[in-house]
């Protein structure tokens, strides 16, 4: 996921900036979300531009990810089927959901047990 | 009124009683130069007049500002005079001398329209006067969990047969406190709750009886806010997710801080994560106007579980967020303990009221802005501190 930012306004009085952030791909324009403030002593001001701006998506990721799991779902979307087979003729023409954490989690599982059973 | 009303020859002394001596000598009078303001200097000045940011057009509607002036015009006349919160801006947080309007009409800090007299006693009160209230600067509120705490008060002891008007002039800008976002969890504890933000101006003005009343005029550029809460602290856990004999403790994320003056400051950084466990992150600061952000929950060293993040906290664009709950890896061996987020805070109020006897009427000019409740005058809620 590529994340974005837009400083809209530095606070000079306060040494503050004010920030937007949402997905690149995010369904409307950055200039829609809300923003935030952040104080300029939490940022990563010593090196180069680019340790800047991910100083600053540290403290909007958050955000971001509330920002996804707020969006609405297209009634398209919305219809969820329940299968108990596998048979994959059964499944044509129907949506299916399950959760992306889910999948890395599977994967580092099996991972584990390799290990351990060496060990063993 | 202060002056009576016509039925009877009116006196020289009844009038300078009124607006003061307007004469070239101590205790005459000059009908004449009532049609113009004395100002400081002793010089006197044709109207309009401006004091602070509000312009006076005559000594009082009806009288004549050129040409012929008679005594009879002077017939239910009443003075105006205007306290003074236009020359300085102030926090409560700094001082509380100036907070209360009516203290400082008692203390002289008035100009009179005519400029020929000083500033009314309660005792010269005389059947009424006129009190234009003028804030034209910066004045925010102090840093408390009480929402009914204000930056300004009206004052409640005002006499009988005020005329009180509110002159939110365009460079004013009167803030509620912010309230600070909720701490980030002690280790696998409950995200910290979040502070209420607090209110601008309280009216506490009786205005249900004694012939007195309120109004509040917001001009293009004026600006009232209340203060913002903030969001609440995540919530920290403790799992052991698998054979590893390192089972994570790591705390929440802080909440982000309300917007007001003074700001909501983001809530502190989680602490008490186990060894080698990161902790949340603290909140960010609020600005006058816009929230701040939640601090970042964590993920342990061992498994997929993660701490809360904070809520963000509030401001006119945003509403505030709850801390988040720990979420708990579904494929842990042995889940301990995932806790639930602090809880957002209350928000303040741009104007309040003492109690039921207290009222206004708001008029917000265009380019002005009253944000919060108490914009329309029947949301307002009741209590002033």
């Amino acid at each position: 996921m590529k994340i974005i930012l837009k400083v809209v306004e530095y606070l000079e009085d306060t040494q503050q900036i004010i920030v937007k952030f949402c997905r690149k791909n995010a369904p409307k324009s950055i200039d829609e979300y809300g923003a935030g403030a952040i104080d300029i002593d939490r940022l990563e001001t010593a090196y180069d531009s680019q340790c800047l701006i991910e100083s600053i998506m540290k403290i909007g990721y958050p955000t971001i990810t509330k920002q996804e799991k707020n969006e609405t779902t297209l009634t398209e979307n919305s219809e969820i089927a329940t299968i108990e087979g596998t048979d994959l003729r059964d499944y044509v023409g129907k949506v299916f959901e399950s959760d992306s954490g889910a999948m890395v989690d599977r994967v580092s599982r099996r991972l584990r047990k390799i290990i351990i059973d060496d060990d063993f | 009124m202060t002056i009576k009303a016509s039925g009877s020859p009116l006196r020289f002394s009844e009038i300078a009683n009124e607006f003061g001596n307007s004469g070239a000598q101590s205790g005459e009078i000059s009908l004449g130069s009532y049609q113009q303001h004395k100002l400081s200097n002793g010089n006197l000045s044709g109207y309009p007049v401006t004091i602070g940011s509000v312009s006076f057009s005559e000594l009082a509607p009806g009288i004549p500002t050129s040409g012929e002036i008679k005594v009879s015009q002077f017939y239910s006349k009443k003075l105006t005079f205007v306290v003074d919160y236009h020359s300085f801006n102030a926090d409560r947080d700094d001082s509380t001398a100036h907070i209360d309007a009516e203290v400082r009409w008692k203390q002289g800090n008035t100009s009179q329209v005519g400029g020929f007299r000083g500033t009314p006693a309660a005792g010269d009160w005389n059947g009424g006067k006129k009190v234009v209230i003028n804030y034209n600067g910066t004045f925010g509120s102090v840093t408390n969990n009480t929402r009914s705490v204000v930056a300004l008060r009206t004052g409640q002891f005002w006499p009988n047969n005020t005329e009180m008007v509110i002159e939110v002039g365009p460079n004013a800008r009167i803030f509620g406190a912010g309230g600070r976002g909720g701490h980030g969890s002690n280790g696998s504890g409950k995200g910290g709750d979040a502070r209420n933000g607090n209110s601008a101006l309280g009216i506490d003005i009786t205005t249900n009886s004694g012939n007195k009343s309120c109004t509040i005029n917001v001009r293009n550029s004026g600006y009232i806010q209340c203060g913002f809460e903030g969001g609440g602290g995540g919530g920290g856990f403790y799992d052991d997710p698998n054979k590893s004999d390192t089972d994570p403790v790591v705390s929440g994320g802080g909440g982000g801080g309300g917007a007001g003056r003074p700001i909501g400051v983001g809530g502190n950084a989680g602490t008490g994560s186990g060894d080698g466990q990161p902790n949340g992150d603290a909140g960010t600061n609020a600005s006058q106007t816009v929230r701040g952000f939640g601090g970042s929950g964590k993920n342990g060293t061992q498994g997929s579980s993660r701490s809360g993040d904070g809520g963000n906290g509030a401001d006119p664009s945003n509403n505030s967020e709850d801390g988040d709950n720990a979420t708990q890896d579904t494929n842990s061996d042995n889940p301990k303990t995932f806790s639930e987020g602090g809880d957002r805070g209350l928000r303040g109020a741009a104007i309040r009221k003492r109690d039921a006897s207290c009222g206004y009427t708001l008029n917000i000019d265009s380019g002005g802005q009253v944000i919060g409740d108490g914009n329309p005058a029947n949301s307002a809620p009741t209590g002033v501190n």
